[in-house]
């Protein structure tokens, strides 16, 4: 029987290696090179790392919902694999995002917690990601693949939805204007190296969840294969 | 289904537990000051702890999914 090559997609390591130096360029731009905001002090330095990664869960997340959308109507293990991996990288960075928040959100505006539009949405959004996961998990025979799907299409919107939230309802979060936001240009560096280090580091996330899926539906198909050998073991004129 | 109703229920029971609550005061935390830069501190650490305990959990995964592929390739070839 011919080896069933190994997925390895060159260039891993490069993009790894890249990543990663690029998240110790950003944490050292906001260690040095971005000052402290006057209004808000140190604790605004988290900014750089939460906002990127809010960006990062959106787009993750709104990937996966269109890919589970064309997993519903084409199904492909590649696809699934590609959404699912999304779905949980996306997960892993609205964890980032629920977790700086509240604790940027304790000195600037007082409460570790409200439930102003943007943030509620932020929430159903991650319970969305962890019930498409939980689903696809508890049916491990693959009837959940559908469900998990239909609900994972329902992430694009609400990353739309959190998108335009501050614009359309208003809440606690600054409205940022055109030609706003940071004007320093030390902060303005440190914001463009972080979102540039967390895009590329959600990229590298992705890819290794990627991987690890698509070693488990090889091994699920060589399983398969063994079992058929040993039927046609135990009986010869099974037909092959 | 039983699974299922048990995932529902964890879920749902703390949720019921908060709609029961009475609205929070939001005036009690303004009194407390915190250090700013504890909060960094701790927002900085929680947040690479999320993404390098995914990458562990992916890469042990990774590592152990590689052996036991090798593992069956081989079985298959042997028996072929």
């Amino acid at each position: 029987m011919a080896k069933i090559a190994s997925p390895r997609p060159t260039g891993f390591l490069a993009l790894l290696s890249v990543a990663t130096l690029l998240v110790l360029a950003a944490l050292y731009c906001v260690a040095f090179v971005a000052r402290p905001d006057v209004t808000l002090g140190i604790v605004q330095k988290i900014f750089y790392f939460h906002v990127s990664s809010a960006i990062a869960m959106m787009l993750c997340l709104s990937c996966g919902s269109m890919l589970s959308l064309i997993d519903l109507f084409a199904p492909s293990d590649r696809i699934d694999a590609l959404a699912h991996s999304a779905i949980e990288t996306g997960l892993a960075f609205a964890l980032m995002v629920l977790t700086s928040g509240p604790l940027w959100a304790r000195k600037s505006w007082g409460a570790w917690w409200t439930w102003e539009p943007r943030l509620t949405l932020t929430l159903m959004l991650l319970l969305l990601a962890a019930a498409v996961l939980g689903i696809r998990s508890m049916a491990a025979d693959g009837s959940g693949r559908k469900i998990a799907a239909a609900l994972a299409s329902l992430a694009a919107p609400i990353a739309y939805l959190i998108h335009v939230a501050v614009e359309k309802w208003g809440g606690t979060h600054p409205m940022v204007l055109k030609g706003g936001g940071i004007q320093s240009p030390g902060m303005q560096l440190t914001f463009r190296v972080a979102m540039l280090a967390i895009l590329l580091f959600a990229a590298t996330l992705w890819t290794l969840r990627f991987r690890v899926l698509r070693l488990e539906q090889r091994l699920h198909a060589l399983r398969l294969e063994l079992s058929a050998q040993d039927v046609r073991k135990q009986r010869p004129g099974a037909p092959t | 289904m039983r699974r299922f109703v048990t995932a529902a229920a964890v879920f749902l029971l703390p949720m019921l537990a908060f709609a029961d609550a009475p609205p929070e005061d939001l005036n009690r935390f303004k009194e407390a000051p915190v250090s700013g830069g504890l909060l960094l501190i701790a927002a900085y650490f929680v947040m690479w702890l999320v993404l390098a305990g995914y990458v562990a959990r992916t890469a042990l995964k990774q590592a152990r999914l590689e052996a036991e592929l090798r593992a069956l390739e081989d079985r298959l070839d042997g028996k072929s």
